[in-house]
């Protein structure tokens, strides 16, 4: 991969970012994210009467001398995630415009980042075909997070990939443990939808992002004009079309692309699932800190 | 329609090869993209159009051919043969009608004999049944003779009458206008490229270009003549004369008379005196020198003169040059009186220099008095200062600073003394006014803790503001020119600054405008005439009267002689003033030589009779241009 993102600065503009997730989440013992279940943190978090079977240290003795009931102390709870990254690495994502995948994938470390960061699991999933690929299983703290970002300059955006069957066919998502990232163009025919309801199902977080370039959201070309999909095989692939772009042509292409992205942004919300749409002619910085930030996703 | 260029035509090659780019061109450009995908939903959002690209591209190509059509043909030079319907027998005529050819020799001048020789060639060119005859007659601003203008076979009959009235009229006593003259003839050329051209002239040209000249000279012809005159003031006051005088196509002695009136002052005094020269054809043009001593009078030094006559006593061929007067040796006086109660520095010094300044044409005498004894006559410009007289006076020009009362008769109306603080002093101008000309109010310190307030007076302009009071007015009437500055120098800083003096010499100007711009010109020059009195005449040589309606007056001198400028001062005494108007000196040279005559063919084409279309291909060439573009842009939309 030509163009890359990934350097020690932009690592280190991270590290005041935390990832908000919801509390409603049941993760694991251990990490920093608060959640709604009581636990054994110092931080207090309510009272209750006792009941027979709780632990008689933990009665309040004070409220005892007040009321002469037993009250017991509840503290809050807090949860280590597990962050799973489903990258789209088909050739529509890197063939076209390399920056579009370097794009993708600073997106996909810099969340990757923010999870180790504080102190959750991560594990990223590579789509590739109907297959999704997970090189480097699940990864806890940041030396095993490093190893595997000095990888990313090696990935490949080729062939085609079929979000779908990548993540319903790949191993099986625990439940409710963690945040689902889907980094993709979703210039697909593939049934994304369906992968997005199942990790619903699995009572996950999920957070759509999908990546842009400027030619795809203006096209400037015009004429007689032979498109060549990225993913085609050869010239003669059912993909391509031969279309004489006219200012009209880029209206019609204009007002296709505005409906595609409010379809995706009403399937999001009536999800309740995060979703972001960048340009990856827009530094990445202010889509993290600006986008993410403003979607709560990011605090 | 024929081609000039007919090569040209090689251009045609570049259809074939637009063709075969058409052909060879790429249909489609590949472009790689990821999104396909939208592309193809984008179909659906397509507006349904009338399927007319096929159409326009036709019509793109078929521009394009034809712009390279015109192309290719404005290289061939395309025009169109005129000549066949112009006549072979059209001649123009163009007749010098400057001074020099009045010159005359046996009892004919060369306009005479050149309007006879025109008459004689018009009769044989009209003679034939496709005869044209026009004669321009170049004097100073050449024009078509009456009735001679393209004047065809048919109308011969009329002829004889427009000659007629044509050696009736008079030379001219400026330069000839030849210029204007190849001007009409070029107008005539146009229509018939094959006209002929000659040209009746005593002027020898060394390139005649397309002219037929025709030589007006005869043998036996000279000319002496006073080509300038002048007064020389030494640095002792003293005046001497020079005299530029001349001799052409002769060499013989000449005697230069000079003559001078009113002589150091007396105005009955005349001065004669003489000088011989023998002038040769290597030395035509001779500069001679007239001191005192040669004055048939006591030899005292001539320090002052009315006017001088210059002449040359002979029976040359040109008489309208034999003579030369020189005016304005004796300035007007002007008196000024200047009465102050408190006399000031800053008036006498600007007066001072003012008479310095003005003394080339006014002589000013500048007299101081008190108010008590402060005349109200017998100046020409009076200045009081802080005390007013009782009446105003009315045979001159008045101008009233720090006015305490107002004058009978001056129409003012005096509020009281106002005091200002130095905080708060704003100056303000009037309307535009010669006597404000170049004064700036933001250049006047704000120095000035009092003035008078003048009420509105009926007549007076207000030219110069103090917090929105006038403190400068003006009037300008026949029998009232008074001017007021309610000002007190000694409690305002106004006379201290540019502006002060400034006013002062627009007023002098404003008041006593110069009656002449000077006092000798050429013929064909413009005399600058103004008036400080009324009832402005220019008396002319020819005894006409000219009253102009507007002064400054610029008038056209087209007559050599003596000119009398009267008008009726305030006093209703009648100034006169007077001016010399001479033939140019080039004129005077009757066999002067000239480089060359203008051209009067544009180029060879219209020689031919050729008119070209270039200038049409090229608009249908910008045509298609237009066009082609216009489909070009519309086929992305």
């Amino acid at each position: 991969m030509a163009v890359s993102f990934l350097n020690d600065d932009f690592f280190s503009r991270l590290e005041t970012c935390a990832l908000n997730l919801r509390s409603d989440l049941r993760g694991f013992f251990g990490g920093k994210h608060l959640v709604k279940t009581y636990g054994q943190t110092v931080e207090f978090a309510d009272y209750r009467e006792y009941m027979l079977g709780d632990d008689i240290r933990r009665i309040d003795w004070n409220l005892f001398s007040r009321f002469e009931k037993y009250f017991l102390k509840l503290f809050t709870d807090e949860r280590q995630m597990h962050t799973q990254i489903y990258l789209d690495c088909s050739a529509s994502m890197g063939k076209a415009n390399p920056k579009k995948g370097a794009y993708a994938v600073a997106f996909a470390a810099a969340l990757g980042f923010l999870s180790v960061h504080n102190m959750d699991k991560l594990s990223y999933h590579f789509i590739r075909g109907a297959a999704s690929d997970d090189p480097y299983g699940v990864i806890v703290g940041k030396n095993a997070f490093f190893r595997a970002v000095s990888d990313f300059d090696t990935l490949e955006f080729g062939s085609e990939a079929d979000l779908a069957q990548g993540i319903l066919g790949g191993a099986d998502v625990s439940q409710g443990n963690g945040l689902s990232v889907i980094i993709s163009d979703f210039f697909t025919d593939s049934d994304w939808r369906k992968a997005v309801d199942y990790l619903c199902f699995k009572n996950r977080q999920v957070l759509l992002v999908q990546v842009l370039t400027p030619e795809e959201t203006e096209p400037l070309y015009s004429g007689r004009v032979s498109l060549i999909d990225a993913e085609s095989e050869d010239v003669l692939d059912e993909r391509n079309m031969k279309v004489r772009i006219t200012r009209s042509m880029q209206q019609a292409y204009e007002e296709a692309l505005h409906d595609f992205l409010e379809g995706i942004t009403t399937f999001c919300a009536s999800r309740g699932v995060g979703y972001a749409a960048v340009r990856c002619d827009v530094p990445i910085e202010k889509v993290l800190f600006g986008e993410l930030l403003k979607t709560g996703l990011l605090q | 329609m024929t081609l000039l260029l007919p090569l040209g035509l090689l251009g045609l090659v570049s259809l074939a090869a637009l063709l075969i780019i058409y052909i060879l061109r790429p249909n489609y450009q590949q472009k790689l993209v990821s999104s396909t995908y939208i592309w193809k939903l984008s179909f659906k959002y397509r507006k349904k159009r009338i399927p007319v690209s096929k159409l326009r591209n036709i019509l793109i190509l078929i521009f394009q051919l034809l712009l390279l059509i015109c192309l290719t043909l404005l290289i061939a030079r395309p025009a169109l043969v005129t000549a066949a319907q112009t006549s072979d027998n059209e001649v123009v005529a163009i007749i010098d009608a400057s001074a020099g050819m009045r010159a005359a020799h046996g009892g004919k001048s060369r306009y005479a004999r050149a309007v006879e020789e025109a008459g004689t060639l018009a009769r044989t060119t009209l003679d034939a049944a496709d005869g044209v005859f026009s004669v321009i007659l170049a004097d100073d601003e050449a024009h078509f003779a009456d009735g001679l203008s393209r004047l065809e076979a048919e109308d011969k009959d009329e002829l004889d009458e427009h000659l007629l009235a044509l050696s009736e009229t008079q030379c001219g006593y400026g330069a000839a206008d030849i210029e204007g003259a190849a001007e009409l003839a070029r107008q005539v050329l146009a229509l018939n490229p094959k006209a002929q051209v000659l040209l009746y002239t005593a002027t020898e040209y060394l390139d005649t270009g397309a002219f037929r000249v025709v030589d007006m000279r005869t043998e036996g012809e000279w000319n002496a003549a006073i080509l300038d005159a002048a007064p020389v003031l030494s640095d002792n006051n003293v005046y001497t004369f020079t005299v530029d005088a001349a001799c052409y196509g002769a060499a013989r002695p000449v005697t230069v008379y000079c003559t001078l009136y009113g002589v150091n002052g007396n105005a009955a005094a005349t001065l004669r005196a003489s000088k011989t020269e023998y002038f040769t054809d290597l030395e035509p043009e001779k500069t001679i020198e007239f001191a005192a001593a040669d004055f048939n009078g006591s030899g005292a030094a001539i320090v002052s003169f009315d006017s001088m006559n210059v002449a040359v006593d002979e029976e040359d061929s040109f008489q309208d040059d034999n003579t030369f007067n020189v005016y304005g040796g004796t300035r007007p006086t002007l008196k000024v009186q200047y009465a102050s109660s408190a006399h000031e520095n800053f008036i006498w010094t600007v007066l001072y220099r003012l008479r310095s300044n003005k003394s080339k044409h006014w002589n000013i005498e500048i007299t101081q008095s008190s108010p008590d004894n402060a005349a109200t006559s017998g100046f020409d410009f009076y200045i009081f200062e802080h005390t007013m007289p009782a009446v105003l006076p009315t045979d001159g020009a008045v101008l009233l600073v720090d006015p305490n009362a107002s004058p009978e008769g001056s129409g003012l109306s005096l509020g009281s003394l106002v005091d200002v603080s130095t905080d708060n002093v704003l100056l303000t101008l009037g309307e535009t006014h010669p006597v404000t000309r170049y004064i700036d109010p933001s250049f006047i310190p704000n120095i000035i803790t009092q003035y008078r307030a003048i009420l509105p007076s009926e007549g007076y302009s207000e030219l110069l503001y103090l917090n929105g009071d006038p403190i400068l007015l003006v009037r300008k009437e026949a029998q009232l020119k008074a001017a007021v500055l309610a000002l007190n120098f000694e409690l305002a800083d106004f006379s201290v600054v540019p502006a002060f003096p400034l006013m002062m010499y627009n007023l002098f100007d404003y008041f006593f405008p110069v009656t002449l711009s000077g006092h000798a010109f050429e013929v064909g020059e413009t005399v600058t005439v103004n008036a400080r009195g009324e009832d402005l005449k220019i008396f002319l040589p020819n005894s006409e009267t000219v009253t102009p309606d507007l002064l400054p007056a610029q008038y056209l001198a087209q007559q050599p002689g003596n000119y009398t400028v009267t008008q009726t001062d305030m006093r209703g005494a009648t100034v006169v003033d007077q001016f010399y108007v001479h033939i140019p000196a080039a004129e005077s040279n009757l066999f002067r030589t000239e480089e060359r005559l203008p051209a009067i063919y544009s180029d060879d084409a219209a020689q031919e009779g050729v008119r070209e279309l270039a200038i049409w291909f090229a608009c249908a060439a910008l045509i298609l241009l237009v066009t082609e573009w216009f489909l070009h842009a519309r086929e992305n939309l």
